[in-house]
C-alpha cells in the first residue's frame, strides 16, 4: 500500500520537492547576505549592547532603518511560502479520497486483498507525515531566515507569527486533515477543493486578524522561591498565577 | 457441495426504496452464474452486498460460509471484483497496475498476468487511460483473476463493450474458469451473450429475486403451450404461468411445468432462455401495474 501511495502521490512530490529545493536556494542564498550585512553594519552588535529602549532608538534606529529599507522588500516572498500549507491541503488532501471516490477507483482498490482502514491508515499516514515533513523544513528555513528582522520587529509580528514556535507544521498538518475529511464527506475533487480552501480561510483569518494582535508576548521571570509563592511581577491585562 | 455465496432474507434499503428485498439464494461452488435484470433492479446493490462494499439493510450474506463485512481478511484474497465500467487509475501503466495488485494481494499470480497480457497484446507500458475501452475491461478482468479468487464477481462487464470486444472478454473468462475451478456471477440486463458462458440464472427484476436456478433445469421445465384460446385456470392449478397473451382464436402461455403435461389441447413448444428470461421481467412489470404486494413478493426457485 505504501508503493501504491506513492505511485498516486507521484507527481505531486516532485512538484512540492521542486517547490522546496527553490525556495531554499531563495531563503538561503538572500538569508546568508541578510546575516552578513546585519553583522557587518555593526547592527547585531549595536542590539546586544545597549539594553535600554531610548538608547536602541537613537542609536540603533537608523541602522535598522537602512536595513530594513534594504531587505524588507524580500520579505513578501518568503511570506508567499506560508501559501503553500494551504495549498497542500486543497490540492493533495481534499482528493485524497474524492478521486477514489468520484473515478470508482475505490471499488478496484477495497477489492484488493487488505482492508479499508488499512488502505486509509497508509495513505492518511504518509500524506500527513509529508506535510509536517514539509512544513518543519519550511519551518526551519524560515525561522533561519528570519532572525535578523525578529531581532529589529519582534516575532509577535502577526506574519512572522506563523514561523514562530510549531504554527507552520501546525498550519500544515490542519489543512491536509481539513482537506481529507471536506473529501471524503463530499466525494466531489472540484468541491472539495474550494471548500478546503474556503475552510482552511474561515479558520485562519480570523484567528490572524481577530486574535493575533491580542496575544501576550511571552514574559521570563526570575525570582527566589523563598520570598513568595507568586512571581513579583504584573502579567499583562490579568494577573496570572503559575 | 458447498456454496460460493449464500444470501438470506437480504435486503437493502437507501432512504424510503428499497433497491433489494428478502432476497435468499444460494450460488454452488464452480458455477458460472448470470445475474439478470432490468437496469435499476438492484443488481449493482447484490454484487456490492455480496462482496462487502455496502451493509445490508436485513437479513445476511456468506462468501465461502464467511461474512464478507466482517470478515474481511478471509474473504477478501478469495474475492475478485471488477466493478460496473471497470474502473482502473487512468495515469497508472499497466505494469504499474500489475505491480499494485502484486502489493496488494497475497495469491497474486504474476506470471499468469503478464502472461494475458501478451496474449491480449497489451503493452505494459501504456498508461491505462489511454487504452481502448476493450483493453480496460480486459486488463481489470486480468486484474482480477490473477488475484487467484475463488468468487468473481462481475457488474455489468459487457455493457459498455463492442461485440467483438465482448467477444474477447468472454473467451478470457471463459479460459480462466475452464483452467480452475473459480465460481463466476456476472450482471448483465441482457442475456443473449452470457448463454454460452453461464449454466446458473439468476433472474432479478424491481428489487425482488424472481427466478433462481441452473439454466439447462429452467429451459427443461419451461414451455409455451398454444391452444384454441380458454381459460387458463385449469392449467394454472398444476404448472405455474409465468406470461399469458390472447388473440380471438387462440391463447398462448409460458409456463414452468411441475410435472407432466397431459391436456392435448395445447401444443408444447421450447423456448429460448431469452424468452424465459423476457417472461419473467413482463411478468413484473404486468404485476406492478397492478400494484399487489403480495403477488410481488413471489419467488421462484428451481433446483
Amino acid at each position: 500500500m505504501i508503493w501504491v501511495t506513492w505511485r498516486q502521490h507521484r507527481t505531486e512530490s516532485f512538484v512540492v520537492l521542486g517547490v522546496l529545493v527553490l525556495s531554499s536556494i531563495f531563503l538561503l542564498v538572500t538569508g546568508l547576505t541578510m546575516a552578513n550585512t546585519f553583522q557587518q553594519s555593526r547592527l547585531s552588535n549595536c542590539l546586544a549592547n545597549n539594553k535600554d529602549t531610548r538608547a536602541l532608538l537613537a542609536i540603533c534606529g537608523p541602522l535598522g532603518s537602512a536595513f530594513l529599507n534594504q531587505y524588507g522588500p524580500l520579505f513578501p516572498f518568503a511570506a508567499a511560502l506560508l501559501i503553500l500549507p494551504i495549498l497542500l491541503g486543497a490540492m493533495v488532501g481534499a482528493p485524497l479520497v474524492a478521486r477514489e471516490c468520484e473515478q470508482h477507483t475505490n471499488l478496484l482498490v477495497w477489492m484488493q486483498s487488505i482492508t479499508r482502514t488499512r488502505w486509509l491508515t497508509v495513505k492518511v499516514e504518509l500524506v500527513l507525515g509529508t506535510g509536517l515533513l514539509v512544513g518543519g523544513m519550511l519551518l526551519v528555513l524560515l525561522t533561519w531566515w528570519y532572525h535578523p528582522f525578529s531581532q529589529l520587529n519582534g516575532s509577535f509580528n502577526q506574519v512572522a507569527f506563523d514561523f514562530s514556535g510549531p504554527v507552520l507544521i501546525a498550519a500544515t498538518v490542519l489543512a491536509l486533515a481539513l482537506g481529507i475529511f471536506v473529501g471524503t464527506l463530499t466525494r466531489r475533487t472540484v468541491l472539495a477543493i474550494f471548500l478546503t480552501l474556503a475552510l482552511i480561510l474561515a479558520i485562519r483569518l480570523p484567528v490572524e486578524l481577530g486574535l493575533r494582535p491580542n496575544y501576550e508576548p511571552q514574559i521570563t521571570v526570575t525570582w527566589p522561591l523563598t520570598q513568595s509563592d507568586s512571581p513579583p511581577v504584573t502579567l499583562g491585562r490579568q494577573d496570572w498565577n503559575l | 457441495m458447498s456454496n460460493a455465496l449464500e444470501t438470506t432474507h437480504l435486503s437493502k434499503r437507501y432512504g424510503r426504496h428499497w433497491a433489494l428485498q428478502d432476497c435468499t439464494l444460494a450460488l454452488p461452488a464452480g458455477r458460472v452464474a448470470a445475474l439478470v435484470g432490468p437496469n435499476g433492479a438492484g443488481k449493482t446493490t447484490l454484487l456490492h452486498l455480496s462482496v462487502g462494499l455496502l451493509e445490508p439493510t436485513e437479513g445476511l450474506v456468506q462468501i465461502f460460509g464467511c461474512s464478507p463485512l466482517k470478515q474481511t481478511t478471509q474473504t477478501l484474497p478469495r474475492l475478485g471484483f471488477v466493478a460496473q465500467d471497470h474502473p482502473l487509475y487512468k495515469d497508472f501503466t499497466v505494469a504499474d497496475l500489475l505491480t499494485l495488485g502484486r502489493k496488494l494481494n497475497p495469491r497474486w499470480d504474476d506470471t499468469l498476468a503478464r502472461a494475458r497480457m501478451q496474449k491480449l497484446g497489451i503493452p505494459l507500458d501504456r498508461c491505462a487511460g489511454k487504452l481502448s475501452g476493450g483493453q480496460q475491461a480486459q486488463v481489470a478482468l486480468v486484474l482480477a483473476l490473477a488475484k487467484r479468487p475463488d468468487l468473481l464477481l462481475l457488474d455489468e462487464p459487457l455493457a459498455s463493450l463492442d461485440p467483438l470486444a465482448r467477444r474477447e472478454f468472454l473467451r478470457t473468462l471463459l479460459d480462466a474458469t475452464v483452467e480452475s475451478g473459480l465460481t463466476v456471477l456476472l450482471s448483465s440486463h441482457i442475456i443473449g451473450d452470457l448463454e454460452r458462458v453461464c449454466d446458473y440464472l439468476i433472474i432479478l427484476s424491481a428489487s425482488y429475486v424472481q427466478l433462481v436456478g441452473d439454466i439447462q433445469e429452467i429451459t427443461r421445465t419451461h414451455k409455451r403451450l398454444i391452444g384454441p384460446r380458454q381459460d387458463v385456470d385449469a392449467i394454472a392449478s398444476t404448472h405455474t404461468v409465468i406470461e399469458t397473451s390472447h388473440t380471438e382464436r387462440q391463447t398462448t402461455l409460458l409456463v414452468r411445468t411441475n410435472g407432466p403435461l397431459f391436456d392435448p389441447s395445447w401444443e408444447v413448444q421450447e423456448v429460448s432462455l431469452e424468452d424465459i428470461v423476457l417472461a419473467y421481467l413482463g411478468q413484473q412489470a404486468t404485476e406492478r401495474l397492478s400494484s399487489s404486494p403480495s403477488a410481488q413478493k413471489r419467488m421462484e426457485v428451481v433446483q
